[in-house]
């Protein structure tokens, strides 16, 4: 029994030592050894949502024409990944970013599927109540229609790097902001994050 | 007549372009640690697009003759002086190469931004954790 057991732990350190822990690609090594893993995390979403941000704002396509701010609304974002991904991790990022930014506003009365916060047409069903001061109930006619909307797609594509020894998971953040009277895309930006892991490093 | 009219368009168009500010004084840019025997202010430019935003572009130039890290990140202050609380104001980290200069571009999260602060760090070995949400504020974060 005891001549298996040198040989077992040399196997074991010789594993442990191939399994690398995930790398982003393009970042300096030392700041790449903590807390990553192969798929998307709360850095990852940050990264995009920044990278989204500062693009747009740089475009000038958020400048809306004789001042104000533009009404957005939330459209549908793909998620074509292998995870399970609440896209208001994103979103919500942005979001606070624009309302920041003092040009844009987002509605949350409409969105694609239904609106994010329905109370907007629950507090109407209180018309006609005679238990409500109807002065203080919302009028018809006082909800703002979206002038522009933000849609997208996130994309994930698994290769083998190394020669098979390890495998690189790239994501693609991919957004746009679309002018919703004409059609036409005012802007659009792409993010791409990059992680390099072992085989048996897990991205979903 | 003629002088007028010229006036009236340059007055058109300059409302519709960046307007350019006068360089920053150089206490915008703070180098910490050391790194400023590291790395030398080559280009600095400021800027205020149509949008209102400011934006900066700084170049930082590896006067050495080896690789090194480094970490920056750029704050947007209000005229009162306070740090505007932005997700655009992060630690970013680089690898220099020996006499490479690196690129740093930033544009304010908002118009109300009317100064910027740029720190230029030596990554270290706390900064591993800072992706832990508990050490968020770890180093001036």
């Amino acid at each position: 029994m005891k001549k298996y057991l040198i040989p077992s732990f040399s196997l074991a350190f010789l594993l442990a030592g191939c399994a690398s822990a995930p790398q982003y690609v393009g970042v300096p090594s030392t700041q790449n050894t903590k807390n990553i893993s192969m798929g998307i995390d709360h850095a990852d979403f940050q990264r995009a949502a920044t990278d989204a941000i500062e693009s747009m704002l740089r475009s000038g396509a958020l400048n809306k024409r004789g001042g104000g701010r533009y009404v957005l609304a939330i459209s549908t974002v793909i998620n074509d990944t292998m995870q399970r991904i609440d896209i208001d991790q994103l979103i919500k990022k942005i979001r606070i970013a624009l309302l920041q930014s003092g040009k844009v506003v987002v509605t949350t009365a409409v969105r694609a599927g239904g609106a994010e916060d329905t109370m907007s047409y629950d507090a109407r069903e209180l018309r006609g109540n005679s238990e409500f001061n109807q002065k203080t109930v919302a009028k018809k006619g006082q909800l703002i229609a979206p002038d522009l909307s933000l849609s997208g797609k996130i994309i994930q594509r698994n290769s083998s790097v190394d020669g098979g020894d390890k495998q690189r998971v790239d994501y693609y953040f991919q957004l746009t902001v679309t002018d919703i009277s004409s059609g036409l895309a005012f802007w659009e930006g792409e993010s791409v994050i990059g992680k390099v892991g072992s085989n048996s490093s897990s991205s979903w | 007549m003629f002088k007028i009219l010229m006036i009236f368009i340059v007055a058109i168009f300059s409302g519709c372009t960046t307007q350019y500010l006068p360089p920053p004084p150089m206490t915008n840019i703070i180098f910490l640690e050391g790194t400023d025997k590291k790395f030398k202010i080559v280009n600095e430019a400021l800027a205020r697009n149509s949008g209102g935003f400011m934006q900066v572009e700084v170049d930082l130039f590896n006067v050495n003759s080896y690789a090194g890290e480094v970490a920056y990140r750029v704050d947007w202050r209000d005229s009162n002086g306070f740090t505007i609380d932005t997700i655009m104001s992060r630690w970013i980290y680089v690898l220099v190469e020996p006499h490479r200069e690196i690129h740093i571009k930033a544009i304010a999260p908002t118009p109300k931004a009317t100064n910027y602060r740029i720190r230029v760090m030596n990554p270290n070995s706390y900064d591993k954790e800072r992706v832990n949400s508990y050490r968020y504020q770890q180093k001036g974060q």
